[in-house]
């Protein structure tokens, strides 16, 4: 059984559904990434869970115990929550932040407890600073440190990298994980930032206009995307209509064999897909692709924009080494 | 959190009870009193607007020319000036009003030297009103002036304009919001001061509907006249109540590069420093007059009344600050966190109703039941409401600043970490608002302090606030008498109102 179990949530904002019967389920143990553009449910979604929000329609349900019906209040779900900016206590130090959510422990139990926060979160000496005297990194720390503090059952994690510049955002990420792998806590990580998603998740689900679109691995996202949204939203790329016929995909003059019926299909095609040779021709109009590797926007004769790597200008050839259909059938 | 919304609307309901009241007493006044204030309003709409424009005036010229000598000006001694032109603001009006009664009067020094007809009763009002109440503008504008980017002058400048010019073009034109909100605060607070205008015997809507209330002995008909002479004081004041919300919206304007402040020349000195004098003038010489009639003797036996009078107005000025700062919270936080944000509004109602109104809707309120004419009649729970009525929109203001600060996130994550809805308010939204919650307390404490019309209207019998005190020795033109308790009154509300301007002139 799932440590949580999500089934048909639907959150309604005046009449409109920002979260449209979503269904997530967590193993002991695993991080799953909520991965959406803004705007798409995702951190409603993660409020709902932690009872932050009510929920319209619905089940949840954290190991057996249904936390909707009826409702139970934020207070007592056991569910920790980390925020985007944080959320530390300004007016508490770090020791006191640290330990707000252990106002149940004897006294001598909850210093030992904060005791073991300060190192494992490495804040070791900054235990009676105030959090303005932190910085962002830190802060983020003590964030973290203090949703663990109650061990909770289930860690939910709202975009709480995207107020940090980016070389700490990864640094600090790695960091985090490693620990939260290491005390095997189960997350539900809530992000806009697909190498975020895909680095650290498990499972990724991708979220899109309050619907959950697909869930799985990073490998499984991005190497067959179940819908045109997930293609385009994940890992980039350029969606191509093509026709199926015998067998094979037809790709201007080529044909590549794959195990689809005959049909209409949809392709994603990346710049690393493609190469120079006999196949669809195109031109090429000269301008480059930014990111690692140095493509080139090329257009194919229909109008279909992709890139390449390894053109300059003028008319070309593409021809298509890898065939990745969009959606499943 | 159902519970904590039905008691903000409950207590909202109750802030807007004498308000509707009114209304309600509106709705049937055709009686005889009701003819009969119709047949003076035509004088009291002149006199009071007239009050209310010139004292703005008045205000508003001292506060512009201070705050930009202040602002732009560098000179010796200027944070000195700063606290003296804010230093009125904690020196009731009506005080004001007697001392220059006193000594413009037939036995007064200024007697001789003004000829006695100098100043007319209207224009004498506008004057003290207006430097009692230009510590106000003076905050408004200096804050509006500091902000006021200075590359907007630059571009003036480069482009042909001379100093003048470049401040008639560009300047005026960016405070106007500021100049309106301040003015249309000023005329607000003329048209609802009582003890000014009753002290100089100048004839305005508040000024009558409080002997109204006093001397008529028809209540029936008192009440009925009160209520037609509030509904067309509100009339007259909704123009100046819509100038200062729109001063208020529209001076929100992007922050900028502000100008350095330019050594300030002799003549501009002078400028600071007799405006200074003005507003300082006439308080210090009040404060002086009264200090020295203490050393006169016989004075000291009056020291155990004062003391009477301080002892029941802190009690009730304090027990109304606590209850409006409490009502301030809980409606500023269900209507921020929880909603509707129209909350706040409605329990600002206060805001345009001045005392003798206020008193009036507390009354006509409680002898509607049988009930409150047996159990409330009489105490001082009426005063105390009618204070926290007409202060609370302040306090609402102060509470809903400081609440905008914080956001819900923390009482979110004290949530998920174990504490209850008020809990979590208690353990991180209440300890981060406490400056607010300290500032709206001690606001709402210094005007119940000074306050008169309602205190004398509605105070139970045989106790006196500290304001009633002072009008009383007035009334009999005791002015020397009246030292103790002046100066117990200003002792009290002087440090009150200058922390507050202290966490202003911080936080601006």
């Amino acid at each position: 059984m799932s440590l949580l179990a999500v089934d048909g949530l639907t959150v309604r904002f005046g009449g409109r559904a920002v979260v449209d019967g979503v269904d997530l389920h967590i193993e002991e143990g695993e991080v799953l990434a909520l991965l959406g553009p803004s705007g798409c449910g995702k951190s409603t979604s993660l409020r709902a869970i932690a009872g932050l929000q009510r929920a319209d329609e619905g089940r949840i349900v954290l190991e057996g115990r249904s936390l909707s019906a009826p409702f139970v209040p934020p207070e007592r779900r056991g569910v920790g929550l980390v925020f985007q900016d944080g959320a530390v206590f300004p007016h508490l130090s770090v020791r006191r932040n640290l330990g707000f959510g252990l106002q149940g422990l004897p006294k001598p139990e909850r210093t030992q407890r904060v005791g073991e926060l300060l190192a494992l979160l490495g804040l070791d000496g900054l235990g009676d600073r105030m959090p303005h005297q932190l910085s962002g990194g830190q802060r983020q720390r003590v964030a973290l440190g203090r949703a663990l503090g109650p061990r909770p059952r289930l860690l939910l994690l709202d975009e709480p990298f995207a107020s940090l510049d980016a070389a700490l955002k990864v640094s600090l990420r790695e960091d985090l994980f490693a620990l939260l792998r290491s005390l095997r806590t189960t997350a539900l990580l809530v992000t806009h930032d697909q190498d975020e998603a895909l680095e650290v998740a498990d499972r990724v689900a991708v979220m899109h206009e309050g619907r959950v679109e697909q869930v799985g691995t990073a490998e499984a996202i991005l190497e067959r995307p179940a819908t045109p949204f997930v293609a385009g939203f994940v890992g980039g790329g350029a969606l191509v209509p093509v026709t199926v016929e015998g067998g094979c995909v037809v790709w201007g003059s080529q044909r590549v064999p794959c195990g689809r019926p005959d049909g209409d299909a949809s392709l994603v095609v990346r710049a690393d897909d493609l190469s120079v040779g006999e196949g669809w021709s195109a031109t090429a109009t000269g301008s480059r692709v930014r990111g690692a590797r140095r493509a080139t926007r090329v257009t194919l004769d229909g109008g279909v924009a992709v890139d390449v790597v390894g053109v300059h200008e003028g008319a070309v050839s593409v021809r298509l080494e890898r065939v990745r259909f969009v959606g499943s059938e | 959190m159902t519970l904590s919304r039905l008691f903000a609307a409950v207590a909202v309901a109750l802030i807007a009870a004498p308000a509707l009241a009114i209304v309600a007493r509106l709705a049937g006044a055709t009686d005889a009193g009701a003819v009969l204030a119709g047949a003076r309003a035509g004088e009291l709409l002149v006199t009071t607007g007239l009050l209310a424009v010139s004292a703005g005036l008045v205000a508003v010229s001292i506060g512009a020319v201070g705050a930009w000598l202040t602002t732009r000006g560098a000179f010796r001694g200027r944070a000195l000036a700063v606290g003296l032109l804010l230093s009125p603001l904690g020196v009731p009006p009506y005080l004001v009003a007697q001392y220059w009664i006193e000594v413009s009067g037939p036995t007064g020094p200024l007697h001789g030297l003004l000829g006695g007809a100098f100043f007319g009763e209207l224009w004498a009002a506008s004057v003290v009103i207006g430097l009692c109440t230009s510590p106000l503008c003076f905050g408004i504008l200096r804050a509006a002036m500091a902000r006021l980017d200075g590359r907007y002058e630059d571009a003036a400048a480069a482009l042909g304009d001379g100093p003048l010019a470049r401040v008639l073009r560009v300047v005026l034109p960016l405070l106007v919001p500021a100049l309106s909100a301040s003015f249309a605060l000023v005329a607000l607070y003329a048209c609802s001061d009582f003890g000014a205008v009753s002290a100089l015997g100048v004839p305005t809507f508040t000024r009558a509907i409080f002997f109204e209330l006093e001397l008529n002995f028809d209540r029936e008909a008192a009440m009925s006249a009160t209520a037609v002479l509030s509904a067309l004081l509100l009339v007259l004041a909704a123009p100046f109540f819509a100038l200062d919300r729109w001063g208020r919206g529209a001076a929100r304007f992007e922050g900028g590069t502000p100008r350095p402040a330019a050594e300030l020349g002799p003549l501009g000195q002078a400028g600071v420093w007799g405006v200074v004098a003005l507003v300082v003038g006439p308080t210090s010489g009040l404060v002086l007059a009264r200090t020295l009639s203490l050393l006169e003797p016989g004075r000291q036996r009056l020291w155990g009344k004062a003391f009477d009078a301080l002892g029941t107005t802190l009690v009730w000025a304090s027990s109304a600050a606590t209850v409006a700062v409490a009502v301030a919270l809980l409606v500023v936080w269900v209507a921020r966190r929880r909603g509707p944000t129209a909350l706040v509004a409605a329990g600002s109602v206060g805001f345009v109703l001045p005392g003798p109104v206020v008193a009036l809707g507390v009354l006509l309120l409680v002898s509607a039941t049988a009930w409150g004419r047996a159990h409330l009649y009489g105490t001082a729970i009426l005063l105390v409401g009618a204070w926290i009525v007409r202060a609370l929109p302040e306090a609402l203001q102060s509470v809903d600043a400081g609440l905008e600060q914080i956001p819900s996130s923390y009482e979110e994550a004290a949530r998920t970490l174990g504490r209850s809805g008020v809990g979590s308010v208690v353990a991180t939204t209440l300890p981060l608002l406490k400056g607010s919650l300290a500032a709206a307390w001690i606001f709402v404490f210094a005007a119940a302090m000074r306050e008169l019309p309602a205190a004398m209207l509605l105070k139970p019998l045989g106790s006196r606030t500290l304001s009633h005190e002072l009008w009383a020795y007035a009334q009999d033109s005791y002015y020397a008498d009246m030292a103790p308790a002046a100066l117990l009154l200003l002792l009290v509300t002087a440090p009150a109102t200058s922390l507050v301007l202290l966490r202003a002139s911080r936080t601006s």
